[in-house]
């Protein structure tokens, strides 16, 4: 088993993370059973070790995010607080078939977006006139006389 | 589909048509073998593979033709000459359309013939029994009825061979033209190709024989692989090859089968040598007469029967329909004037014939070019090479052309066979016909009933209102004043002829010259133009874009955005930006002259979409003397002033005859009246005296009354209300758009603004698109993903599906 260390600053909801390498270590406990989920191993104490927040486990082929403490015999215990699934599996995700509903980038303006930030009080209001002859023309003959008979 | 190989012969034993010396059966025309080697209809029968009375299978029609193909209009002319009257029915018949078909889909077969007479057409027939062949087409009402008629001349299907493949790579159909140059001979005409006939170098050419009787489709085709030359295929001197329709015909349903049978009806048949569209001049007609059965028919003219002559150019003996498959501007003409029968159906010329063409033959679905050169030896993606465009198997006319044929399913097609089309199902086809415009009734024309309409000026009206209060004066003495009203105003009263005086906003039409104003048969002083239009105007009074502001997006539309239009006289009106978005707008206004009621439409797109009602005309009272009422009050007072003059006479004598008759103590009327005592005498001769004074005042009353009767008057409609004509006299739009919180009023203020690039990354822009992950980039929301490529625990495929629902950087 080989323990990969890393420095992440990047926002953990991110897929394709490239974490800073700090270091290569083997466990030196415990000598049995490691749990997959969330390990806890002890390595020897190396002064750039303590910067790591992230380490890659072979024996799993996961990466997990981790907490770094030293313990009375001045070794470095790391512990796993969780498993970084997305960087884990990573090259089968990105083959995934999903159905996107928000996207920064392939956003489709026909689609309602109820988050986006529109004021709810204020409007713009506009108006065009349409102009037109027929009422704006100084009528001549504007009387229509019906009667009985007559030429009609 | 492929063609049913239980009903045609395995596929395998398909025999070949002609002298093609190609081996690959891929690239054969090929036609059914029954058994035997045998092919026509009759064989099928005799081998148990086709039933008499039932039609036959259709899975020969690899594509249907849409209501487009003429195949899907066929019309059917009656055939005789001048009008007969049917012994049996009473039924005149005459020379016209009889009826025409309008199917959305055509299911179709082409059929191939050897037995043909360059002089009489396809004429061989074999009985049902096998025993002879029947030349002619006479002897029968119409085109043969049905499968199988002893009654006729015999089983005129009998001969016809179904092609039952068609190498689509090796096959490029070609127009061909029966032409002529005059409409007055029945001179043979002439057979040409399009591309000849579009050469102005060509000897014959559309300049100099402009008059087409016929159009057809040849076939180009590669007879062997080692040709480098495609050679014209199927010609129909030698071999007629045609179209027949495999659907139900039901032109013949209820029509009697023989003159001489009247009872015997025929019903909906299936009859494909009458639908036989090939001649012995041009094979698998789309445009022009049919051949088949019709002595002395061809595709340059038709012989009609004469309804007075007897044997075989009489009635009895002549088939009696035409079919034709129509051309929207064909003519019927009478080429020999001597001689009327004798018809030709024909077009002339035009400039969009080719392109007619071109969707004719597409709806056939295979390759087909109008170039020689392309016939010849192009590829089936070059330029000029066209391709029937099939939509669910079914042809409409469109097509594509060169490197796009390429993308069309015929173009792997190798044979007819890898159709998918199933002429059993057919897919269903929209029936409509839709036209997204709209306009108005230009035929209206309003009903005027007994009344004259006037257009006038405000000055006429002046002068109108002054004519009129003098219109009794002009009444001749000897005349009292309602027999003088009846005869000129049609009424006792001259007001009663005015029916209605209406104010429009805007100058009314008129027409011709002004004429004076005639109230019933009174001519009054002031002339006027008539108003004798359709009833009602329309008017264009306003129009515009509605702009789509935010690039057409969701903001565009309601409830985001709205947009209403305030209209004179109707109203306001919100517009559906559903439909009115990014369209041109228009109001039109059609304005009820005679009653003032107006109507806006608005439409979109030249389409309307909404309607509005309101009123644009003001009624204006008019005021005049009630002259029934007047003579009828005049005739009271003149009756009581005789009655009061009669009476007072009558009262003064009667008054000394009471006195005396008092004092005499008698009564005036006789001797019993008894004797009044001295005072009654007293108060006798003083009531008397009392009513001498009382009739005489009645008498001055009555004469007064005379003299001053009150002219009564009478007012003609109400005013009605003036006020919308204040508001503005044009339409409005009134338009409402959304503002982003950060004050952005646009897409791209927003878009320019730092916020939106935070709200893209943070939030995400709404989208629905499918796809793989890898397929977007940044942040990204998904409704679902099938995580099952994913060799990761339950508990990590859930925690994945969390993230991926809550927003990843991808």
């Amino acid at each position: 088993m080989t323990i990969t260390l890393y420095h992440c600053s990047e926002d953990p909801k991110t897929i394709k993370k490239n974490p800073t390498i700090i270091g290569v270590a083997k466990p030196i406990s415990p000598t049995g059973i490691v749990s997959r989920d969330l390990p806890v191993i002890t390595i020897e104490y190396a002064g750039t070790f303590t910067d790591a927040n992230y380490m890659y486990i072979d024996t799993f082929d996961r990466f997990y995010y981790v907490s770094v403490a030293v313990d009375i015999a001045g070794k470095i215990v790391l512990t796993a607080t969780g498993c970084d699934v997305l960087k884990s599996f990573q090259t089968d995700l990105l083959k995934v078939p999903v159905t996107v509903v928000r996207s920064e980038t392939a956003g489709i303006n026909e689609v309602v977006d109820t988050q986006l930030p529109i004021s709810q009080e204020k409007i713009k209001r506009r108006s065009i006139p349409l102009s037109n002859d027929l009422f704006n023309t100084q009528s001549a003959s504007p009387y229509v006389l019906t009667v009985i008979g007559g030429n009609g | 589909m492929s063609v049913n190989q239980n009903v045609y012969g395995n596929s395998a034993g398909w025999k070949k048509i002609g002298s093609m010396t190609e081996t690959d059966r891929d690239k054969l025309f090929l036609m059914a073998n029954f058994g035997d080697d045998t092919s026509t209809l009759h064989d099928g029968v005799l081998k148990g593979k086709l039933e008499y009375d039932e039609p036959i299978d259709k899975s020969l029609s690899w594509c249907g033709l849409g209501n487009e193909s003429t195949y899907s209009r066929v019309e059917y002319w009656n055939r005789v000459f001048n009008e007969y009257t049917d012994p049996s029915t009473g039924k005149v018949i005459k020379f016209e359309k009889y009826k025409s078909e309008n199917r959305l889909i055509t299911n179709f077969a082409w059929i191939f013939n050897s037995d043909v007479s360059p002089s009489l057409g396809i004429v061989k027939y074999s009985r049902t029994d096998g025993t002879l062949n029947d030349y002619g087409g006479f002897n029968r009402w119409s085109p043969d009825p049905a499968f199988f008629n002893n009654q006729a001349t015999g089983n005129c299907n009998s001969d016809l061979k179904p092609i039952t493949q068609i190498p689509v790579q090796n096959c490029v159909l070609v127009p061909v033209l029966r032409v002529r140059d005059d409409l007055t001979t029945t001179t043979a005409g002439k057979t040409v190709y399009l591309w000849e006939y579009l050469d102005t170098n060509n000897t014959v050419n559309y300049t100099n024989n402009p008059y087409i009787t016929a159009i057809g489709i040849g076939v180009y085709t590669y007879l062997n692989s080692s040709q480098t030359t495609r050679t014209a295929y199927l010609t129909s001197t030698s071999s007629a090859s045609g179209v027949t329709v495999l659907d139900e015909l039901n032109y013949q349903d209820g029509e009697p089968r023989f003159y001489d049978v009247p009872g015997d009806k025929m019903g909906l048949i299936y009859s494909y040598s009458a639908n036989y569209f090939g001649s012995t001049t041009l094979a698998r007609l789309i445009f022009g007469t049919l051949t088949l059965g019709m002595n002395s028919v061809n595709n340059d003219k038709v012989q009609l029967v004469n309804a007075t002559q007897s044997g075989n150019g009489g009635i009895v003996n002549r088939s009696q329909i035409i079919p034709v498959l129509p051309h929207p501007d064909a003519q019927w003409t009478d080429p020999i004037t001597s001689n009327l029968n004798t018809r030709i159906y024909y077009i002339t010329y035009y400039d969009g014939l080719k392109e007619w063409i071109r969707h004719q033959i597409a709806c056939f679905g295979l390759f087909f070019t109008d170039d020689q050169a392309t016939a010849e030896s192009g590829a089936l993606d070059s330029d000029n090479m066209l391709l029937g465009t099939l939509v669910d198997g079914v042809g409409h006319g469109d097509y594509t052309s060169g490197e796009a044929n390429r993308d069309q399913p015929q173009w792997d097609w190798k044979t007819t066979n890898d159709s998918t089309y199933d002429p059993k199902n057919p897919p269903k086809i929209d029936p409509n016909t839709y036209d997204d415009t709209s306009g108005f009734n230009n035929l209206l024309n309003a009903p005027r009933g007994f009344n004259a309409r006037y257009v006038l000026t405000p000055l006429d009206v002046k002068d109108l209102n002054t004519d009129f209060f003098r219109a009794l004066e002009s009444k001749p003495d000897d005349i009292d004043y309602i027999n003088y009203s009846m005869s000129e105003f049609l009424t006792n009263d001259p007001l009663n002829a005015i029916v209605s005086l209406k104010w429009f906003p805007f100058t009314v039409p008129s027409y011709g010259s002004e004429t004076p104003i005639k109230l019933g048969n009174y001519n009054t002083t002031v002339t006027a133009k008539q108003y004798i239009g359709s009833g009602v105007e329309t008017y264009t009074i306003g129009e515009f874009d509605l702009f789509p502001f935010f690039g057409g997006s969701f903001l565009d539309y309601e409830p985001y955005s709205k947009t209403s239009i305030v209209i004179p006289y109707c109203g306001t009106v919100q517009l559906d930006h559903s439909i009115y978005m990014d369209t041109h707008v228009s109001v039109h206004l059609t304005v009820d002259i005679y009653t003032g009621a107006c109507t806006a439409y608005i439409k979109s797109n030249g389409l309307v979409v909404d309607s509005v009602s309101g009123v644009c005309s003001v009624d204006m009272p008019i005021t005049g003397i009630d002259n029934a009422t007047l003579e009828g009050q005049i005739y009271n007072a003149s009756l009581n002033l005789k009655s009061s003059k009669i009476s007072e006479g009558t009262t003064i004598a009667g008054a000394g005859l009471d006195v005396g008759t008092s004092a005499l103590g008698l009564s005036k009327k006789g001797v019993s009246r008894k004797i009044m005592s001295g005072l009654a005498t007293a108060e006798a001769l003083i009531g008397a005296v009392e009513s001498v004074n009382q009739s005489t005042k009645n008498l001055a009353q009555n004469e007064y009354n005379v003299s001053h009767v009150q002219i009564p008057l009478k007012t003609v409609g109400a005013q009605s209300g003036l006020s919308n004509a204040k508001q503005e006299q044009f339409c409005r739009v009134l338009l409402q758009r959304p503002i982003f919180i950060n004050g952005s009023q646009s897409l791209t203020a927003w878009y320019g603004s730092g916020d939106s690039s935070v709200y893209a990354h943070t939030v995400g822009y709404a989208c629905l698109k499918m796809g793989k992950l890898s397929d977007f980039t940044g942040y990204t929301v998904c409704s679902n993903a099938d995580l099952s490529g994913i060799n990761a625990t339950d508990a990590e495929k859930e925690q994945i599906l969390k993230l991926l629902q809550s927003g990843v950087y991808v």
